[in-house]
């Protein structure tokens, strides 16, 4: 590298006597205590690059205020589209390591597909990076672990992107997530709960992103590095169901509906369950024999935890009167139909749950994890993984939450990592 | 007869399939949860296990099972993929059963992808690679596909091979996958799955090849050896960390850090020096931060010192910053004691961000009581920013009540107002509502609105509703932005018990506290209150004052509340009719309705606004009446729009919903509007919507709205109602297929394609009932299906239904076998009928049967079977379209391309047989003497020797259909 300014730094300074003069300490205080009027955006001073500038990397473009500095993409086309975009502002890159070699990016987003998740995590991290990465966090639980350290070792902020545990309307609940963790933390439903996620509460995912068995190998278009777009992922014939959109129906690089959907809603239900820091202990299947290599449908996922509680995937929206939640003491239905009358009214009067930073130009300032970040990014996505594998294997296993394996099952522990295509490694 | 039948239904579940038939399905069905996890408790690893081995043990194919392997084998390709685990694990112990013959008889027909005859072994590999759990089946798997692996012809089959042999490989497979090792295709599969072996010969294999082998096979060796950690490995490893190519260096490098050794410190520091300690290509610096990382695990405390503190003194550029951290965590964890000092110094070293990293890494060690205090010296003399993130490092390590008293509720008084913010938010986080009293002092004194948001947002971590007391007892005093941010908080935590004192600053002359008061009165009030409140509404004379308190009203209503709203609507009719919209009670109704028509000004406008905004479906007809007269064209848009908005709403039933707005669609003439009702009636099931929409894709104007309704209709809905089927939504669905647009087509298009995927793959759905020709009455030919239900039939009723005239099979998920049987019995007869097949389709016609028992054998079957699907390329001639089974094989080609009708007739008198097939004789024969000297297929036929029985159609699994079935009995 050679002795460029240091912008990230400067950047940051510049940012934080800006902000030091308007509002004094940011630094640990909760951003929404100082936000409102007179909260001067972060956004001109922190800097972004993409990497994945297809379907879901253009939605990046408009993240959070973060000025764009770069993109990169292994297809041509979408890489001249995403310039175009940016305006012809943005420098573009085919090879992301040249992009997490610029010294003026402070913050990563990776939307590329989940097999490169992972990798990229690390190799920003290794960059002095901070990271802001698409859902499924990566596509094996093994992957995820070194994400984990390598944020540690170096320092780096991470933000995944799902946000259902902070802001939104909460899936067919009418309201944020927060009145559900409140429940939850007062107990009024009494304990272990059940959380049941199905049409009712949300997508209708299992039709989406099934892969295609058979496929004839087709030449690799002019336009996209198809080696470096499968990276580390085992090397199979092109086709064009294979990548760009329909990637997800491949086990290589995602899980179909399960990989690509999954996070978004079962991530704010390890938060609402207080299962931050563990993982279910038991997963069981219900689901037609899958392929090897096209991900197929499936119908019921049921995921428990070790003191009884339960997140049930009803893919067959099969219990039209099953509750979003339910404990031994009252259920809660979409739309905060509840057997306890009045419990929006009930859960006003309890206390509020901690603030969550819920911007990652904060998060990255005030060098506080962002509310989604790698610890619990990671525990949501291996429940996902847990589904995944146990859907492969067409049984129920058992998984130690501490090791982070599967009890006595060397086939779905043979899955927890998938060896690397050279010359990758994480 | 009828007596022995009648004892079968007695003592045999017939809503399945054949008597015989294993119950698994419906035990392991979800259908009933509960019953099914209590069954399977998580401490019952192998309860599962064992209830399919019981159970497959029961399966009659097992018990009775005269088939060849190849048939076998054969017969379960196509029922796969299974539909079902209990399925996938019976087909498995199928499989396995079939043993090294069988299982080689699948991987030769695995074909390079792309080969449409390849698809149903590769699901029968993937079966026998994931559902393998005991060691002795894995060893069979993995000998063939070793077998396999040394046979295959493409580098694709091989790939795949080598990918399935990583699941179930042992050590057994090294020596047949060392020769990959340096294959220019397939090293990477065959390292990636020596690794995932990992015995110690795979090591010393993987070692040995490393001198010798090309670059890029090189460097994933180096990559497997890290990931294995393989120490005596080093030597041949280490010479790569100069080689000159830079891929291979790193790798090197970092298969050097991952193994940890003492022995190679030098190497790598001096590496990472070299490039000095930035990032390169090489990774040096991170490889040595990864080797920090491996000798911490180790506990080598001196040697991470001497590295750590190498690094620190190399990395004084702001761009090096993450390695410098990374560096000081290793040290604060070689020698806590000593890195403190450091930290507290290093703090100011680059920015604030870094400042922040160097807490964190402080933070780890807090736990050392020499430390802690050195910390707390630190923050005692730092300033501003700094002392607060020190304070917050602080009480993140301490949540004791002890210290919050000691430490963190002096600090609400400290000069340093980001001190004190870090003090609330610390104290809030405790939970502990005893320390509500010290953030309400804390926000009574504060006077920036800073401090005061953090402050409320502190009180709303500590209040319920069993302290809200103490903000109302502080509301009189309090400075006017604490006053507003009590308020808020009372109201966010509905204090009904404060409403006096929250209303009573209603009159505030501060204009903010009194707005804030205004605001909080609906989450405050009570039925108790609602005289007050009308009081105040006939006093208010601003138009925010007068909807918060309106609002306050609603939100309080009771049963008590009728007569009050009554006389208070007497008393100022505008100001109270909007509360009405919101009463149970039906003269509120009426009341609405004459203040519209007869009020004028403001008491109509308002009328009208309660009539759009009223909370039940009461007001739709009122809203229709509104749309429908002329003379209140002002009023049009907005009844109109509320009108399909209530429509939409209402718990009616779809069928009064869809009259109500077929009404609204003949009072409007507008495009938009039209469009609007369509939009309305896609929210509603059943055909009847789905004709009323149907009809508009044909208006230009109108086809965007209707065939998104359309789609909505007919597709299975989120919340589990089934999709429409049927000729008529084919139609419809394939019209709106092609004329959606809009943002999401796209995946709505995949949607309906999914769908009608899933429908019966033919135009020709719906039969004529059928009716006997004047010939066939003559003859006397009797109707054997009525075209309506199956009541001259017995056996499975599930899996067979009736369908637009016809009989359909749909095998259920869990089970892929049934069959139906006429419920008279034939001995001579000529049975005529049609079928249609889908691909691969395979049933048969039982005759001479006995209800239980596989009919093929104890009766005879006429196969019924697309024997144009490419899994059947191999079949033996006694098993094509039309012959008896195993017995006298039928001429082949005459059956209809799939989808299309075929006719046949089968003709039986004592041992003599004829089929004819679309016309064309396809088998003609004498049973006995076919088999005088042995059937074809070499099994026992005692079905031969009967001559009277049932006559049926023997489900395989396949999805067919059949209709037209008349008979001629023969023997009368």
């Amino acid at each position: 590298m050679n002795q460029k300014k240091n912008t990230i730094s400067h950047s940051r300074r510049n940012f934080i006597k800006n902000s030091a003069l308007a509002l004094g300490a940011f630094a640990i205080v909760p951003r929404h205590v100082l936000g409102g009027k007179g909260f001067l955006a972060p956004s001109d001073t922190l800097t972004k690059g993409i990497i994945g500038v297809g379907g879901m990397g253009r939605g990046h473009f408009g993240y959070e205020g973060t000025k764009l500095l770069a993109v990169c993409d292994v297809d041509k086309n979408h890489l001249k589209q995403a310039i175009d975009l940016s305006g012809g502002q943005a420098r573009g890159y085919s090879d992301f390591r040249e992009l997490l070699a610029q010294p003026d990016i402070d913050i990563v987003h990776i939307a590329t597909p989940p097999h490169w998740h992972g990798i990229m995590s690390v190799m920003a991290a290794q960059a002095g990076k901070d990271v802001w990465c698409e859902k499924p966090m990566t596509r094996t639980i093994g992957e995820g672990k070194r994400v984990i350290e390598a944020m540690e070792q170096y320092g780096r902020m991470f933000r995944l992107n799902t946000w259902f545990r902070f802001t939104d309307n909460f899936y067919g609940m009418n309201t944020t997530v927060k009145p559900l963790k409140k429940v939850v933390e007062s107990g009024i439903l009494g304990w272990p709960l059940t959380v049941t996620i199905s049409g009712f509460t949300g997508f209708n995912w299992k039709f989406y992103w099934v892969g295609k068995t058979n496929l004839e190998p087709t030449p690799v278009p002019a336009e996209l590095d198809y080696d470096m777009w499968l990276g580390p992922a085992p090397y199979k014939p092109y086709h064009p169901h294979r990548v760009h959109g329909t990637f997800r129906g491949y086990w290589d690089y995602d899980g179909g509906g399960l990989g690509d959907m999954g996070q978004h809603y079962i991530d704010p239900v390890q938060y609402i369950l207080g299962k931050d820091n563990t993982s279910p202990v038991r997963v069981d299947i219900d689901c037609p024999q899958q392929h090897d290599d096209a991900v197929g449908t499936w119908r019921r996922i049921e995921f428990t935890y070790a003191d009884g509680c339960k997140i049930i995937l009803d893919g067959e929206n099969k219990d039209t009167n099953a509750a979003y939640i339910e404990g031994p003491n009252g259920k809660i239905f979409r739309g905060f139909k509840s057997t306890i009358p009045n419990i929006l009214q009930a859960i006003d009067t309890f206390p509020d749950p901690a603030p969550q930073v819920t911007s990652f130009s904060e998060s990255v300032v005030s060098r506080q994890k962002f509310g989604l970040n790698e610890l619990n990014g990671h525990r949501s996505c291996t429940v996902v993984n847990m589904g995944k594998i146990a859907l492969q294997l067409g049984r129920s296993l058992n998984f130690d939450p501490v090791k982070q394996e599967f009890i006595n099952d060397e086939a779905a522990n043979r899955l927890i990592n998938q060896p690397m295509r050279g010359p990758w490694k994480i | 007869m009828h007596a022995h039948i009648s004892s079968i239904f007695a003592t045999h579940d017939f809503s399945r399939g054949q008597a015989h038939h294993n119950p698994t399905p419906r035990l392991q069905s979800w259908a009933n949860p509960i019953k099914l996890t209590n069954f399977i408790k998580p401490t019952n690893l192998g309860a599962l296990a064992i209830l399919i081995l019981f159970l497959s043990n029961l399966h009659p194919l097992s018990a009775q099972d005269q088939r060849s392997t190849k048939t076998k084998i054969a017969d379960l390709l196509a029922t796969l993929p299974s539909t079902s685990n209990p399925e996938a694990e019976r087909s498995f112990a199928e499989l396995i059963r079939t043993g090294e013959e069988g299982i080689n008889l699948i991987t030769e027909q695995v074909q390079a992808s792309g080969q449409a005859s390849g698809i149903a072994p590769r699901y029968a590999v993937s079966l026998l690679t994931h559902y393998a759990k005991r060691a002795e089946d894995k060893s069979l798997i993995e000998k063939a596909y070793l077998q396999a692996l040394a046979k295959a012809k493409t580098t694709e089959t091989k790939a795949y091979f080598i990918s399935n042999i990583r699941l179930v490989g042992s050590n057994l497979s090294l020596a047949p996958l060392t020769p990959f090792i340096t294959d220019a295709d397939l090293f990477a599969p065959a390292i990636g799955a020596l690794v995932t072996i990992g015995t110690s010969d795979v090591k010393q294999a993987l070692t040995s090849a490393l001198p010798t082998a090309p670059a890029n096979v090189q460097n994933r060796l180096i990559e497997a050896l890290g990931e294995l950690k393989h120490k005596p490995a080093i030597a041949a490893i280490l010479p790569f960390a100069s080689n000159k190519n830079i891929g291979l260096q790193k790798q090197a490098l970092w298969t050097l850090a991952l193994m940890g050794e003492s022995s190679v410190s030098n190497t790598l520091l001096e590496k990472a020096k070299a490039v000095g300690f930035k990032n390169d290509p090489t990774e040096a610096s991170n490889a040595l931060v990864e080797y920090l990382n491996q000798i911490r695990q180790k506990g080598n405390t001196v040697l991470v010192g001497t590295l750590s503190k190498a690094i620190l003194t190399g990395t004084l550029a702001a761009d090096q910053q993450h390695f410098r951290l990374a560096a000081l965590k290793s040290l604060a964890w070689s020698n806590v004691a000593a890195t403190a000092k450091l930290l507290i110094a290093e703090q100011t070293r680059f920015d604030d961000g870094y400042r922040l990293e160097i807490l964190k890494i402080a933070s780890l060690s807090l736990q050392n009581p020499a430390v802690k205090m050195q910390w707390e010296a630190a923050y005692k003399k730092a300033k501003g920013d700094a002392q607060a993130d020190i304070l917050a490092m602080l009480a993140k390590a301490q949540t004791e009540n002890a210290y919050i008293e000691a430490q963190l509720v002096p600090a609400l008084n400290s000069t340093n107002s980001a001190v004190r913010m870090v003090a609330a938010d610390a104290i809030a986080r405790s939970k502990n509502k005893k320390f509500a009293p010290a953030i309400l002092g804390y926000l009574t004194k504060a006077t920036d609105e800073k401090e005061i948001k953090a402050a409320q947002l502190a009180l709303l971590q500590l209040v319920d509703k069993d302290n809200t007391n103490l903000l109302a007892a502080k509301l009189g005093t309090a400075a006017s932005a604490a006053k507003i941010a009590l308020i808020q908080v009372l109201s966010d935590r509905r204090a009904v018990n404060q409403f006096d004192d929250v209303a009573a600053l209603c009159k505030s002359t501060d204009a903010q506290v009194q707005n804030a008061a205004f605001q909080a009165l609906s989450n405050l009030s009570s039925g108790k209150k609602i005289p007050d409140l009308l009081n105040m509404l006939f006093a208010a004379e601003k138009e925010p004052e007068i909807k918060s308190i309106q609002s306050a009203i609603v939100s309080a209503l009771d049963a008590n509340a009728t007569s009050l709203i009554a006389d208070a609507y007497q008393r100022d009719k505008t100001k109270v009719i909007p509360i009405l919209a919101f009463m149970e009670d039906k003269s509120a109704l009426e009341k609405a309705k004459a203040s519209f028509t007869q009020g004028t000004g403001k008491e109509k406008e308002a009328a009208l606004a309660a009539l759009c905004n009223w909370n039940n479906s009461d007001a739709i007809r009122t809203l229709l009446g509104i749309r429908q007269d002329a003379a209140s064209t002002a009023y049009h848009d907005r009844a109109f729009s509320a009108l399909i908005n209530q429509i939409n709403k209402s718990n009616w039933s779809d069928d009064d919903k869809l009259a109500m707005l077929q009404e609204s669609m003949l009072a409007v003439s507008s495009k938009q509007d039209q469009s609007t009702v369509i939009r309305g009636m896609g929210r509603l099931r059943g055909l009847p919507a789905l004709m009323s929409v149907n009809r508009y894709q044909d208006n230009p104007d109108l086809s965007a709205a209707a065939s998104r309704s359309v789609m909505q209709i007919a597709l299975p809905t989120a919340d589990a109602k089934p999709g429409l089927t049927g000729s008529i939504v084919r139609n419809a669905l394939e019209r709106a297929r092609t004329t959606l647009s809009g943002p999401d087509s796209q995946y709505e298009r995949i949607d309906i394609e999914t769908y009608l995927a899933t429908l019966p793959p033919s135009s020709l759905e719906v039969s004529k009932p059928y009716e006997l020709s004047v010939e066939e009455t003559q003859q006397g030919f009797e109707i054997l299906f009525n075209s309506k239900n199956l009541d001259n039939w017995v056996g499975n009723k599930t899996d067979y239904v009736v369908e637009d005239n016809n009989i359909a099979i749909y095998p259920t998920a869990a089970q892929n076998r049934g069959n139906l049987y006429t419920a008279k019995e034939f001995s001579d007869f000529t049975y005529r009928f049609e079928f249609q097949l889908t691909p691969g389709a395979n049933n048969g016609l039982g005759i001479h049967a006995p209800l239980e028992g596989d009919a093929a054998y104890v009766g005879k079957e006429i196969q019924i079977l697309d024997n144009t699907a490419p899994i059947y390329a191999k079949l033996e001639p006694y098993q094509y379209h039309g012959s008896v089974y195993g017995v006298i094989p039928a001429k082949r080609d005459f059956l209809k391309p799939v989808g299309e009708w075929n006719q046949e007739e089968v003709y039986v008198v004592g041992d003599f047989i004829r089929v004819t097939l679309n016309g064309t004789v396809i088998l003609e024969g004498d049973m006995n003497l076919a088999s005088k000297n042995g059937t074809m297929d070499h099994k026992d036929h005692p079905g031969l020797k009967r001559n009277k029985g049932h006559i049926g159609f023997l489900g395989h699994g396949s999805v067919l259909k059949f209709r037209n079935i008349r008979i001629k009995d023969l023997s009368k």
